[in-house]
């Protein structure tokens, strides 16, 4: 490695430099209807594979771009020459389809709006059914909480007019829900920051104990899934160039 | 257990060591609208029937319902400063008006109902073997909600649905009583190290018996948020 990351001085103390910035280190998982295994965020680098989510063509993974992550290497495991305080986790939700705006839900559930806005029963059907843990060095948790319990304090304030979103036939009106306040200051501090060390493994699980999110309507598109976009509240020290 | 949880210095003082986090303990219970509802929380573990009313079918507790390890109290190696305590509420069954028309498709519970449950609801938070004052005892309606759904809903276009949907306050992280004095459950004095462990139990009841009006079958998750102390 080119970089400095180690100064020794004459009288041998070491001081190690490190730039330290506010930029979040986040990740997505995409949640599906039907059985779901547990979805590793934080497990992957951008171009690695999205857990739980399907390509456009509908064979294989969808590989991630910086909309997905901005972990870099493998994932599962912070680089060596980084480290991260987590003084809380963010997550949104939003729903990705093939279909982009018109009637994605028409004939199913009423309500349901546009993607990637997600229906109000659905974001509702994930926090009643979704747990997510935050696993450092693989030795044990260091949270596992219900996904509603850490707002993502991001989204829009939505005002709507009389029974629409951008798709036309919708009859019923739209219901539109986020995970938990969508500004800043809705967000969860820890009371106990946690530490995630140079090389250390880290992830966030999402689990689900019901073994599916029961209920969750997606149409007729096999290709839809909700996705998670974590994010992690904090500071991260990276190399020093 | 395998984890270090004392040392003895050379001069025969000892320390234990544990390591305190954020960790709230949370904990489901689930009531049918017409029942009578006196439900205890905390009471069970994962494995165990969730405490529901009479009219709500029996189901094993899942990680979600709740994360005890020892049910009715905090495990022999680990306990909790609740610094707040807050809830989600899920619908269990849908609603609809009068005419037929949907106003609450589960898991959505109507603003309605949940204004039922904080009239007619009481919370109370009982800590210590054989203590029969609360710690905590307050209407159901002192609570607010901090883990839920923010929402936004257009007006209906058509005839058969029209959104009733309610959260208790502002959907924010923020949106948690912080207590004046948070409440300890674990040992005291000598005893407050990994190695004893404290009777608690959450009570969710109606006075009256069952809540008047209320439409949907409702599952209830308590939180007491605050710091846990577990072995290093």
């Amino acid at each position: 490695m080119a970089q400095i990351t180690k100064i020794r001085y004459a009288d041998g103390r070491v001081v190690r430099p490190g730039d330290w910035t506010s930029t979040p280190l986040y990740s997505a998982v995409d949640i599906n209807s039907g059985a779901l295994q547990n979805l590793l965020a934080f497990s992957y680098g951008e171009g690695g594979d999205v857990p739980g989510s399907i390509a456009a063509s509908g064979t294989g993974q969808r590989v991630a771009t910086k909309l997905d992550t901005n972990m870099k290497g493998q994932g599962s495991v912070l680089a060596e020459n980084e480290s991260l305080l987590i003084y809380g986790l963010s997550i949104e939700l939003y729903q990705r389809s093939a279909a982009s705006t018109v009637d994605f839900f028409a004939g199913t559930e009423a309500l349901m709006p546009d993607p990637p806005v997600v229906a109000g029963t659905n974001v509702l059907r994930v926090q009643r059914d979704t747990l997510v843990s935050l696993n450092i060095a693989s030795t044990k948790e260091y949270l596992k909480v219900p996904l509603g319990f850490l707002p993502a304090a991001r989204g829009v304030r939505h005002v709507l007019g009389s029974s629409r979103s951008q798709g036309s036939g919708y009859s019923e009106g739209v219901f539109i829900g986020q995970n938990g306040g969508v500004s800043e200051h809705d967000h969860r501090l820890l009371a106990t920051p946690q530490e995630v060390g140079a090389g250390e493994a880290f992830n966030l699980q999402f689990a689900f104990p019901f073994g599916s999110i029961a209920g969750l309507e997606f149409g007729d598109d096999s290709t839809a899934r909700i996705t998670a976009r974590v994010y992690q509240r904090g500071i991260r020290r990276r190399p020093v160039a | 257990m395998s984890s270090l949880n004392k040392v003895r210095l050379a001069d025969g003082r000892e320390f234990a060591i544990s390591e305190v986090y954020h960790q709230p303990r949370f904990s489901t219970v689930e009531l049918a609208a017409a029942d009578s509802v006196n439900l205890r929380s905390f009471n069970y573990t994962p494995g165990q029937p969730v405490s529901r009313t009479p009219g709500i079918a029996s189901r094993i507790a899942t990680e979600r319902d709740t994360n005890m390890i020892k049910r009715k109290a905090m495990n022999q190696d680990e306990s909790l400063v609740v610094c707040a305590i807050t809830f989600e509420v899920f619908g269990l069954s849908s609603a609809s008006d009068s005419s037929g028309d949907s106003i609450a498709l589960a898991p959505m519970l109507s603003g309605t109902d949940l204004r039922r449950l904080q009239t007619q609801g009481i919370f109370a938070l009982r800590v210590g073997a054989g203590i029969k004052k609360p710690q905590y005892d307050v209407p159901f309606a002192w609570l607010s909600q901090s883990v839920g759904m923010e929402s936004y809903a257009s007006d209906s276009g058509a005839t058969s649905t029209h959104v009733d949907y309610g959260t208790a306050g502002e959907m924010s992280a923020r949106n948690q009583e912080v207590l004046q004095l948070p409440i300890y459950i674990g040992g005291f004095g000598e005893h407050a190290r990994p190695g004893n462990s404290m009777y608690f139990e959450g009570r969710f009841y109606n006075p009256l018996g069952a809540f008047t009006g209320l439409r949907q079958n409702v599952r209830i998750v308590f939180y007491l948020d605050g710091l846990s102390k577990r072995p290093a």
